[in-house]
């Protein structure tokens, strides 16, 4: 008797194609908020927001309601749809570009006001979808198509640790920097996803999701050494770890 | 008593009697990033001389010694879900 160990998830609208690079790992990050969503049953009463960038087109992909929030507004236009529609299961998802440059006033906020919401940030140290200019969370050193001799400190400063940030905001109930480099990493990070989406539910405040990703067109890379790139460039940078969890306390 | 087969008989023989571990791609969702490749414990993942609708050369399933575990890390990795089931036996 063979028994199936994985299929598509169906919250995924039918008949569905991505349409990112080869090798992005954007597939995998929607994947698994389609695998939270089926394991929680939330889809039906799920409203997304989604931002600008190659995150934009997750409303392709995910059969839920979305409203589109360009330029960084994802987390503003999501308050507006949480407080009209208290019932409703409310997520961002969205670039490091447009969560943490365009959007960081937005972003942050909504920790700081500790709305119940959850977002998801993806972290690929460029702007993919444009080009691959220099963003806020671009390495020191890194070269972009607007940094040709590499990101210097005296010029464009430093990269920002996003789920840092928003772990030091009073609203925040979770917040976590996972990676997918590895199956392992794979798992974890749909863990910390589950949570996210479970502090909202609970009605606990902000939950947070910074995924550590790969671009491997504007990397100039092989989707396998993007991930080396991000196991040995990105990840001493950014720590993966959990850097607030307020279920700790309660349970 | 039957059934059982006689010692001697090959693999492929058997393996009709019983559900193996296999995994199914969608060649129209594989863009050939080759992720899969290096995930599978077995190498039963190639890439082959087929293509899809966009010249991509997909990789392809073959598993001939039933050597498939099912344990899905070539579906857990795979960044466009082409490898759309897997089937533990």
């Amino acid at each position: 008797m063979e028994t199936q160990v994985f299929k598509i998830p169906e919250s995924f609208k039918k008949d569905f194609r991505y349409t990112f690079c080869p090798g992005c790992d954007h597939g995998v990050a929607i994947r698994l908020v389609g695998e939270v969503m089926d394991e929680l049953g939330i889809r039906e009463n799920t409203i997304a927001a989604t931002s600008i960038g190659c995150s934009v087109t997750l409303y392709d992909f995910l059969d839920v309601d979305a409203i589109e929030a360009p330029h960084g507004r994802a987390l503003a236009v999501a308050t507006g749809v949480k407080r009209a529609n208290p019932d409703k299961f409310v997520f961002t998802y969205s670039g490091d570009g447009d969560f943490a440059s365009i959007g960081l006033a937005e972003s942050l906020h909504a920790a700081l006001r500790g709305e119940s919401l959850s977002a998801i940030c993806i972290n690929n140290t460029t702007y993919g979808m444009t080009g691959g200019q220099l963003g806020p969370t671009t390495l020191l050193g890194q070269v972009t198509t607007t940094s040709p001799t590499g990101r210097n400190v005296e010029y464009y400063g430093y990269p920002i640790k996003i789920a840092e940030h928003v772990a030091l905001c009073d609203g925040t109930a979770f917040s976590a920097r996972v990676s997918l480099d590895t199956i392992v990493n794979i798992r974890k990070a749909k863990q910390a996803i589950k949570k996210a989406f479970e502090v909202q539910l609970h009605g606990l405040g902000f939950g947070f999701v910074e995924i550590l990703s790969t671009c491997p067109t504007n990397w100039h890379m092989s989707p396998e050494q993007a991930h080396e790139r991000v196991r040995n460039e990105m990840m001493p940078v950014f720590v993966p770890g959990i850097y607030k969890d307020v279920t700790e306390k309660l349970f | 008593m039957g059934n059982f087969k006689k010692i001697g008989d090959t693999i492929e023989n058997v393996s009709s009697e019983v559900d193996m571990s296999r995994i199914v791609i969608d060649s129209e969702k594989c863009k050939a990033c080759y992720l899969c490749i290096k995930e599978c414990p077995k190498h039963l993942i190639k890439i082959s001389d087929k293509t899809n609708k966009l010249g991509d050369k997909i990789v392809e399933f073959n598993d001939s010694q039933n050597a498939c575990l099912g344990c899905a890390l070539c579906a857990t990795r795979c960044p466009d879900m082409a490898i759309t089931e897997v089937y533990k036996g």
